[in-house]
C-alpha cells in the first residue's frame, strides 16, 4: 500500500522497474510495463522471436465434438450402433456410456491442404487451408468448470491468471487508449464463473480482461450515466489537475501521484478512442454482411468478430470471444450436447461458422494474419459413444481424453493436422497435447518463453504452464 | 522450476572444493534415522571435537548441501524406498556404492566405471527431465574427487543450500529473546522498536526522518486503525497540543472504537480468502457465511488473544460445541472455494476432494505459519523442508472438514423445556401417524408416492425380516426448515392385495448435515411375515407439520434375519453432493419433474416433486407439496384424544419458545478415514497410510499429535490447533507480528507475509521481528497492545516525505528511514466517501448488503454489479456481500481482490479505468451531490454574499480535513460559481490528496 509503487514490489521487480527509469509522458506506459516480466526474463533466457503480436481466442463453451467437426473417423461410421471395441470401460462424467454414434455431418477433404472438415462448419471449411489443427488435445478433467479454468489459466481452480492476463503482463500495452485484454461474451449469457474466467488472479488488477458490452459505451464508467455539460466537465478536470499537480509539487518524487495524474489524462482520451473502436460506420456494408451482421443467427457473433478485428487494429493485444455462455439454460447456451448433440451443434455452429470464417478471410485480406494468432478451443471434446445406458442415444458426454482445437495465423504451418485419436476418435493416442503444451506454444508464437514468464505468489514463482509445458515445434512454420 | 543460476553453481562448486579438499578417508556416518520423518539435528556439538572430526563434519555438510539435494530431487522418486527401481537405492551410502541389478553405480574416482555417471552423461537418467549441466558437473567432480558421502541415509533437508531451505531455515527456529540495541546519544527513540530500527539505519548510514506534522499524523492513525478519515475538529485539536499523551489518548480512543475491528477484520479476511460463494461452475451463493466475518470483527474488537483466535478458527466447533461462536469461527476453514460438481466415478470425486483439501491445508499453513505446505502434494517441497508424506499427514489433520451449512441453536433453560415438549409431541405424532396409516387414511397425494414395481419374496410366515433404510433431509424442504419442524417418510410393507402388513414412519435427523443430502441417517425396523404372498414397498411423505417435505432415501434393504441373506436391495448412492437451492443433482438415475425434464427441478416451495421409479434403481425424492398434503384429520376416538393432547402440547410450546435456530455456513465435521499418501498426487496411486500430524521441520514442537491414523475429526483438529498455536512454535509468532507490521507500514519486515519459506523474502530486521514475536507472546497475544506499541514508536510517526540521499541508499525504504506514503484501499475509499457525505450507515453485523443482481442460469449463479441506492447499502464495505467472480466497477479498479485468491499483500495499481470509475461511477456522483446537500444544510441560515466561500471552506474541511489556501479557495469558488457545489465535491473526492495517506 505504499504510495511509491516501487515499495510494493519485491526487490527483483523493483530493480527491473527502476532500471527502466521514468520520464514525462512515457510514465504511464512504463508503470504499466514495469512489472512486465519480459525485461527480467530476457536476462535469464533468450525469448523466441515473436511471430504474432496479438491474438483472438475463440472459446467454445461446453465442449464441442471433435468427431462431428474436424476429427474424421471412418471406423466410427462402420461401428455405428456398436459397443466400443475392446474392453475399455469409459469413466464418463455422467456415468453412462452408450453405443458408438457416427457423425450426422458429412466429412470432406477441403482446399489444397485436404484437411478434413465436416459440414457442421461449411464456411470454415472454405478457409481450411489457413488452419493448424490439433487432434490430440487432452485435458485433466471431465468437469466443466475446472476444465475451462484449465483451458484459460492452466489450473483447475478459481484464482489463477488467465492466458490473456499473462499476455498483458508479459507484453504490456500496445495502446494506452484501450485495455490490453478485452472479453467479448456471448450475448445470451456469460460463461459460468463470470469474471473468474478472465481474472488476473494474483497479477495486478490491470491485467484482468475488460468486459466489452454492446452499444456505444461498452466499458462501464466510460462516461457518467447522466450527461454532464462539457464546460462543467472540462472545468472540473482542469481544477483536479491543478490541485493534483500542486499536491505533487509539495511532495517531491512520488510515482503513484504522477501515475494518477496521467491516468486521468488517458481516461479522457479513452472517452474518444473506445466509442471510435465500436463504431462500424466506416466498415463497408458488404463486409459487415460477410460477417453475418444483420442476420438473426449470426448478428451477435458477427459483430463481435468484426469488433475483435477493430480492437486489434487499435492496439488491443488479446481478445477473448466466447461462443456459448452458461452450461445450463434451455436450450443450452453452448456446446454441451448431452441431450441431442446433433440439434445442439447444428444450432451453435450456425451462430459462429460464417462470422469466424469471415474474420479469417478479412484478417488475411488485410495482411493481419501475418502477425495475428487465432485460437479456437473448447474445454474438452465429446465422446464418440452416446450418453445412454448401453443403448444408442442422441447425446454425447464430456471427453477430456482426446479432442480438437485449432490455431491460425502467424508463425504456424498452415493446413496441417497434428496428433491423432484412436480409431473411433475417443482417446488421443499420438502426439498428445496438454493445455500447458498448448499454452507454451501460444506464448512461444507471441515471443515468450513460457518458463521465463513468472510472477511470485505465496511461495512460488508462478507460471501459466505451472511446471509443465513444451512448445509443439511441429506446429511452427 | 529449475532455478539454476550462476550463483547457485558458484556456491555449489565452492562446497565441492570443500569436499575434495577436506575429505578424510572415512566417510562420515551420521546416526541413521527414519528417512521420511527425519528431524533436524542439533547443530551444537560437544566442544571436545578433534580436528579430524570437525573436518568430517564440514565434509558431511558439504555433501549434504550439494550432492544430496541433486540425488534426492532427481533420483529418489525411483531409486529409494522399499522397492527401488533396478534394485538401486541411492539414498544410502552402502546401497548406492553397491549398485543395483546392473552393477556398481559409483566407483570412487572412476567415471568410466561409474554407471550412475554413464547414465547421467548420456541423458538417459533421469528419464524425463535430464540433469541440468551445472548439476552434471557437480556429480562428475564429486566422483572424480573421491565420492565421499555425508549423512547416511541422505536427508536432503538437513541443511539450507543455495537452492533450498533445510531444517536450519531461519523462520522455523524457536524464538529467542533478542537484546535491545543501545545507541550512544540516541535522542530519537521513543520505545524499543525504535532502537532496533535506528541501529539498523546507522549501519546503512541512514538517519530517521523527523516526526510528521500533527495533521498528517491524525489522518494516518485514523485511516490505519479504523479506516475512516478524521473529522477536521479532531485534527485541529491535536494540532494545538500534539503531545505524546494526546497521541496515546487518540490511539486508545481509536482502538476502543467499533470501527477498529471492522478495519482490521478486512485485512484478515484478505489473508484467509473469505468469499461468499462457492466458485467453480455453480458458484452458489453462501448466505450465512457472514457469521465468520462478524466473528472476526468481534474477536478483534474484544481483543481476543491471538492463540485463542487461532485455535477457534481451527477447532471452534469442538472447543465450543453447539454455539454460534464456535460454528462461526471455523467458517475460516471453509471460506474458500468449493466445487459442488463432482462427476460420477469415485476417482473424479477423489480428485475434487483432494483439490479442496489442498486449498484448505494451503490456507491453514500459509495463514498461521507462512509455510506453503500445499507445494508438497505431488513431490517433496522443492524449496522448504516439507516431505510429501508430511503433506498427507497435514491434510489428514483436516480431512474431517467439509463445506456446508449447519444449524446452531441459541440454547437456554427456556429452550430446554421446549425441546422436551417437542420430544413428547413427536412421540404422540408418531403414534398418530401409525394409526392413520393402519386404517389406510390419506396422508399425502398419490402423485409423489413411490411403489416398487416388482414384488419381493420376503414374506415367509413367521420369518423375521429387517428393513433398513438410509434417509436424509432434503434441501428443498425449505418450509419445513423455516418452521424448524421436520416431517418424515413412511415406509409401508404392502401385501399382494395392497393392504398394509406393517407401516413405519421415519423422521429424518436434525438439519445438522448442512442441508447435505449425503448426511444420511440409518433407520431400521423389523416385521414378521404372514405368508400371504409377496410384498411390495410403498414410500410416502409424512406431512405432519407443514404439508411440505422433501426427503431423500439413499438405499433400502430387506434382510432375512433367519438366513442372514439380503432379499431386497436398492440404492441411490449417487446422490452424494450438496445442492444449493435450485441446483441440479446429477444422478445416474432418471429423475423426472412432472415428467418433462431429466433433471431435478426446484420451483419454490409450492411444487410437487416426484420421481419415477425405474427398474433397478431406487432413486427417489419425496415431496408432499401443497396439493392435498395437509395433515390428516383425526377420525377415531383414540386419534381424537391424541389430537387433543397434541393441541395442549402446542399450547404449551407457544409459551416455551424454541432456541433460535441459526444457519451458519461452517465446517461440517465429518468422519475422516485413514489418509494415504498419493504418489505424484495421483488419486489412482494410493500408497502408505499416514497419521495426522504437523511438519517436523518446525523446531521444538513435536509434529506428532499423539493420535492414531483413524482418529476422529475432533482429535485431529484439536491436535492441529495445539501444534500450530504452541508457545514454542516460532513461525506461528513471527508470521502474525509481521502481518501487523505490514499493515502499519505498508510492507512487512518480511515482504511476503504468507510465505516465510525459501521463496519468500528475507526479513529486513530479523532481530526486531523476533523481539516483537516474544513481546507479543509475553503480552498475552494482545493485538491492541501490539498496535499501541507500534504506533507510539518514533519509527511509525516519522514523516513520509522523500529524501533524495536516503533514496539513493534505500529506495524501497526497507530500513524505514521514513514512513511509507500509502494509497487508501478500495474499502477505505468507499467508506470515507460515505462518511464525509454524512451517509455512512454504521449498522454492524448481520447479513451483508448486496451490490449485485443475482442472476441465474440453472444451476449456476451470476453476480452482476449494480449500484443500489438506499441507507441499507451505505454500510461499511466489510459488510458487502462478497461473492467470487463478481466485479465491482469502483472497488475493483482500486485493487480490491477477488476472494478466490488469498491476498496477504494487496497490490496498488493505477490505471485509466481507475480514473474513469472514480470520476464517473454513479456512486461517486451521487455522493458528491449528497455531500453538497450536507454542506448546504449545515450552513443554512448563513445566507449572504459570502455563502459560496463558506460552502467551499466546509467542503475542503470535510473531504481533506483542512481549509483551502487562498489560491485553492479562489479556484474552488470560481468552479462553484460557474457550475455547482456538487462539482467541487466530485473534484475533491477524486483528488490525490484524498486518496493518499502521507
Amino acid at each position: 500500500m505504499a504510495a511509491e509503487m516501487t515499495t510494493m514490489l519485491d526487490r527483483r521487480r523493483f530493480l527491473d522497474f527502476s532500471a527502466t527509469g521514468l520520464s514525462g509522458a512515457a510514465l504511464f506506459s512504463l508503470l504499466d510495463q514495469k512489472q512486465s516480466a519480459m525485461a527480467a526474463a530476457a536476462k535469464k533466457s533468450p525469448h523466441p522471436i515473436a511471430k504474432a503480436k496479438r491474438a483472438i481466442h475463440i472459446c467454445l463453451v461446453g465442449g464441442f465434438s471433435q468427431v462431428d467437426s474436424f476429427d474424421y473417423k471412418t471406423k466410427l461410421e462402420k461401428l455405428h450402433g456398436k459397443s466400443l471395441p475392446g474392453d475399455a470401460k469409459p469413466d464418463t462424467f455422467f456415468g453412462s456410456a452408450g453405443l458408438l454414434r457416427k457423425s450426422e455431418w458429412k466429412f470432406c477433404r477441403r482446399g489444397e491442404s485436404g484437411l478434413w472438415v465436416s459440414d457442421l462448419f461449411p464456411q470454415l471449411a472454405g478457409v481450411a487451408d489457413e488452419l493448424t489443427v490439433i487432434h490430440s488435445m487432452v485435458a485433466d478433467t471431465a468437469n466443466h468448470m475446472p476444465a475451462m479454468f484449465q483451458e484459460n489459466s492452466g489450473f483447475q481452480a478459481n484464482g489463477f491468471p488467465s492466458l490473456g492476463s499473462w499476455l498483458s503482463y508479459g507484453l504490456g500495452n500496445e495502446s494506452e487508449l484501450l485495455p490490453t485484454f478485452v472479453v467479448l461474451p456471448d450475448a445470451r449469457s456469460l460463461p459460468n464463473g463470470g469474471a473468474s474466467n478472465w481474472s488476473s488472479g494474483f497479477l495486478p488488477a490491470r491485467h484482468q480482461g475488460t468486459l466489452f458490452g454492446s452499444g456505444t459505451r461498452p466499458i462501464r464508467n466510460l462516461f457518467a450515466d447522466k450527461p454532464i455539460a462539457e464546460a462543467a466537465e472540462n472545468d472540473a478536470l482542469g481544477l483536479l489537475g491543478e490541485l493534483n499537480r500542486s499536491h505533487l509539487a509539495q511532495r517531491g518524487k512520488n510515482d503513484l501521484l504522477k501515475a494518477r495524474i496521467k491516468a486521468y489524462e488517458l481516461a479522457a482520451k479513452m472517452q474518444v478512442s473506445v466509442p471510435e473502436a465500436v463504431n462500424f460506420a466506416d466498415e463497408p456494408a458488404s463486409l459487415q454482411e460477410a460477417y453475418g451482421i444483420g442476420q438473426k443467427e449470426t448478428n451477435d457473433c458477427g459483430r463481435r468478430c468484426l469488433l475483435a478485428r477493430r480492437l486489434l487494429e487499435c492496439g488491443v493485444r488479446f481478445v477473448q470471444l466466447f461462443s456459448g455462455g452458461a452450461f445450463g439454460g434451455k436450450p443450452r447456451h453452448g456446446w454441451d450436447g448431452h441431450e441431442n448433440n446433433f440439434q445442439n451443434h447444428q444450432r451453435e455452429a450456425k451462430l459462429i461458422d460464417q462470422p469466424i470464417a469471415a474474420l479469417l478471410a478479412d484478417l488475411k485480406q488485410r495482411g493481419m494474419l501475418n502477425d495475428t494468432l487465432i485460437l479456437f478451443t473448447s474445454e474438452f471434446g465429446r465422446t464418440p459413444f452416446t450418453q445412454s445406458n448401453g443403448t444408442l442415444g442422441l447425446g454425447r458426454d464430456h471427453n477430456p481424453e482426446g479432442f480438437t482445437t485449432w490455431l491460425a495465423g502467424a508463425g504456424l504451418k498452415k493446413g496441417i493436422a497434428y496428433g491423432e485419436t484412436d480409431e473411433v476418435g475417443w482417446k488421443a493416442v499420438e502426439k498428445l497435447v496438454t493445455w500447458p503444451d498448448f499454452h507454451a506454444t501460444v506464448l512461444h508464437l507471441l515471443g515468450i518463453d513460457h518458463e521465463a514468464l513468472t510472477y511470485y505468489h505465496n511461495g512460488i514463482e508462478r507460471r501459466l504452464t505451472n511446471v509443465h509445458g513444451r512448445v509443439i515445434k511441429d506446429l511452427l512454420a | 522450476m529449475n532455478r539454476v543460476t550462476k550463483t547457485h553453481l558458484r556456491v555449489a562448486l565452492y562446497f565441492l572444493c570443500m569436499i575434495t579438499a577436506c575429505g578424510s578417508d572415512r566417510a562420515a556416518v551420521s546416526q541413521a534415522k527414519a528417512q521420511s520423518q527425519a528431524k533436524a539435528q542439533s547443530q551444537t556439538k560437544a566442544q571436545s571435537q578433534t580436528k579430524a572430526q570437525s573436518q568430517t563434519k564440514a565434509q558431511t555438510r558439504a555433501f549434504d548441501q550439494t550432492i544430496a539435494p541433486i540425488l534426492s530431487m532427481h533420483c529418489f522418486e525411483c531409486h529409494s524406498g522399499a522397492k527401488p527401481k533396478g534394485k538401486l537405492d541411492l539414498s544410502r551410502r552402502a546401497t548406492a556404492f553397491r549398485g543395483g541389478e546392473s552393477g556398481p553405480a559409483i566407483v570412487v574416482g572412476d567415471l568410466d566405471e561409474s554407471l550412475i555417471w554413464e547414465m547421467i552423461e548420456a541423458d538417459e537418467m533421469p528419464p524425463e527431465n535430464v540433469l541440468p549441466e551445472a548439476d552434471k558437473k557437480i556429480i562428475r567432480a564429486w566422483i572424480v574427487g573421491g565420492a565421499r558421502w555425508g549423512s547416511d541415509p541422505i536427508d536432503p533437508f538437513q541443511y539450507t543450500t543455495s537452492r533450498r531451505a533445510g531444517y536450519d531455515w531461519w523462520s522455523l527456529q524457536s524464538l529467542t529473546k533478542k537484546p535491545v540495541p543501545t545507541i550512544d546519544g540516541d535522542r530519537w527513540s521513543r520505545n524499543d522498536i525504535d532502537r532496533f530500527v535506528l541501529a539498523k539505519l546507522k549501519t546503512k548510514s541512514l538517519d530517521p526522518s523527523p516526526r510528521a506534522d500533527p495533521r498528517t499524523l491524525v489522518r494516518r492513525i485514523y485511516i490505519d486503525l479504523i479506516g475512516l478519515p478524521p473529522p477536521a475538529e479532531i485534527i485541529d485539536k491535536f494540532e494545538k497540543a500534539p503531545s505524546p499523551t494526546a497521541w496515546e489518548q487518540l490511539v486508545d480512543d481509536l482502538l476502543a472504537s467499533q470501527h477498529y475491528g471492522e478495519r482490521w477484520a478486512r485485512h484478515w479476511l484478505d489473508v484467509v480468502r473469505f468469499g461468499e460463494s462457492d466458485g467453480y461452475e455453480y458458484n452458489s451463493p453462501r448466505m450465512t457465511s457472514w457469521h465468520y466475518r462478524d466473528w472476526v470483527i468481534r474477536a478483534l474488537n474484544d481483543d481476543m488473544p491471538y492463540d485463542q483466535f487461532t485455535r477457534m478458527q481451527l477447532a471452534g466447533d469442538i472447543l465450543k460445541p453447539d454455539t454460534i461462536e464456535g460454528a462461526a469461527a471455523v467458517g475460516f476453514l471453509v471460506a474458500g472455494t468449493h466445487n459442488a460438481v463432482l462427476g460420477t466415478s469415485p476417482a473424479m470425486k477423489a480428485v475434487v476432494r483432494h483439490e479442496e483439501l489442498e486449498e484448505i491445508a494451503g490456507t491453514v499453513a500459509q495463514t498461521f505459519l507462512g509455510l506453503t505446505v500445499n507445494c508438497a502434494r505431488c513431490h517433496d517441497h522443492k524449496f522448504d523442508p516439507i516431505t510429501t508424506r508430511e503433506y498427507y499427514s497435514f491434510i489428514a489433520a483436516l480431512d474431517g472438514v467439509k463445506h456446508g451449512q449447519k444449524q446452531v441453536r441459541r440454547r437456554t433453560e427456556e429452550t430446554a423445556q421446549h425441546e422436551r415438549l417437542v420430544q413428547q409431541k413427536s412421540a404422540l405424532q408418531k403414534r398418530f401417524m401409525r394409526m392413520v396409516t393402519a386404517r389406510g387414511g390419506t396422508i399425502s397425494t398419490t402423485a409423489n408416492q413411490i411403489r416398487t414395481k416388482t414384488l419381493v419374496d420376503a414374506n415367509t410366515k413367521g420369518n423375521t425380516y429387517r428393513v433398513s433404510l438410509k434417509i436424509a433431509p432434503s434441501v428443498w424442504a425449505s418450509a419445513a426448515q423455516a418452521t424448524s419442524e421436520r416431517d418424515g417418510v413412511i415406509v409401508n410393507i404392502l401385501k399382494e392385495d395392497g393392504t398394509v402388513l406393517i407401516s413405519h414412519s421415519s423422521k429424518p435427523g436434525a438439519w445438522n448435515g448442512g442441508q447435505n443430502a449425503s448426511h444420511y441417517q440409518l433407520q431400521t425396523f423389523d416385521y414378521t411375515g404372514d405368508g400371504s404372498g409377496k410384498i411390495q414397498i410403498l414410500l410416502r411423505p409424512f406431512p405432519l407439520h407443514t404439508g411440505r417435505f422433501g426427503g431423500a432415501v439413499d438405499d433400502l434393504k430387506i434382510l432375512n434375519v433367519v438366513s442372514g441373506k439380503t432379499v431386497f436391495e436398492e440404492s441411490f448412492d449417487k446422490l452424494q453432493q450438496r445442492h444449493a437451492p435450485g441446483s441440479q443433482a446429477h444422478t445416474a438415475h432418471q429423475v423426472y419433474f412432472l415428467g418433462t425434464s431429466d433433471r431435478w427441478q426446484h420451483s419454490g416451495t409450492n411444487t410437487i416433486h416426484s420421481v419415477e421409479h425405474k427398474e433397478g434403481n431406487f432413486a427417489l425424492q419425496l415431496f408432499s407439496g401443497n396439493g392435498g398434503g395437509a395433515a390428516p384429520k383425526a377420525k377415531t376416538p383414540t386419534e381424537r384424544k391424541i389430537q387433543t393432547e397434541l393441541d395442549a402440547l402446542n399450547e404449551q410450546l407457544s409459551n416455551h419458545p424454541a432456541a433460535d435456530a441459526v444457519q451458519v455456513y461452517s465446517t461440517i465435521s465429518g468422519k475422516p478415514g485413514v489418509m494415504r499418501v498419493l504418489l505424484r498426487g495421483d488419486v489412482r496411486r494410493p500408497s502408505e497410510d499416514v497419521t495426522p500430524g504437523g511438519i517436523a521441520a518446525v523446531k521444538n514442537v513435536s509434529a506428532s499429535f499423539g493420535i492414531d491414523k483413524a482418529a476422529t475429526d475432533a482429535q485431529r483438529r484439536q491436535g492441529l490447533a495445539n501444534w500450530i498455536s504452541h508457545r514454542d512454535n516460532g513461525p506461528f509468532h513471527r508470521v502474525v507480528v509481521n502481518r501487523v507490521w505490514h499493515y502499519h507500514f505498508g510492507q512487512g519486515i518480511v515482504t511476503s507475509p504468507s510465505d516465510f519459506g525459501f521463496n519468500g523474502a528475507r526479513p529486513s530486521h530479523p532481530e526486531l521481528l523476533d523481539w516483537l514475536a516474544v513481546w507479543f507472546h509475553d503480552h498475552g497475544y494482545s493485538f491492541k497492545k501490539l498496535h499501541k506499541l507500534v504506533v507510539t514508536s518514533a519509527t511509525y510517526q516519522q514523516s513520509s516525505r522523500s529524501n533524495p540521499e536516503a533514496s539513493q541508499i534505500d529506495a524501497s525504504n526497507r530500513f524505514l528511514w521514513r514512513q511509507n506514503p500509502r494509497r487508501v484501499e478500495a474499502e477505505v475509499l468507499r467508506d470515507s466517501v460515505l462518511d464525509i457525505a454524512g451517509q455512512l450507515n454504521r449498522k454492524q453485523f448481520g447479513p451483508g448488503f448486496q451490490d449485485v443482481k443475482i442472476a441465474k442460469v440453472p444451476p449456476a449463479f451470476y453476480y452482476l454489479p449494480v449500484d443500489p441506492v438506499g441507507n441499507e447499502f451505505n454500510r461499511r464495505t466489510i459488510y458487502r456481500w462478497n461473492a467470487r467472480g463478481q466485479r465491482s466497477g469502483l472497488l475493483d479498479t482500486f485493487d480490491c481482490p477477488d476472494p478466490s485468491s488469498k491476498t496477504p499483500n494487496r497490490l496498488v495499481t493505477t490505471t485509466p479505468s481507475q480514473a474513469l470509475s472514480q470520476w464517473n461511477h454513479t456512486f461517486v456522483l451521487r455522493l458528491s451531490e449528497k455531500l453538497a446537500d450536507r454542506i448546504k444544510m449545515e450552513l443554512k441560515g448563513k445566507e449572504g454574499g459570502a455563502i459560496t466561500d463558506l460552502h467551499v471552506n466546509r467542503a475542503w474541511r470535510l473531504v481533506l480535513g483542512r481549509n483551502p489556501t487562498a489560491g485553492e479557495k479562489a479556484k474552488s469558488v470560481r468552479l462553484v460559481h460557474d457550475h455547482k457545489l456538487a462539482l467541487l465535491c466530485r473534484v475533491l473526492l477524486n483528488s490525490n490528496e484524498f486518496i493518499l495517506v502521507d
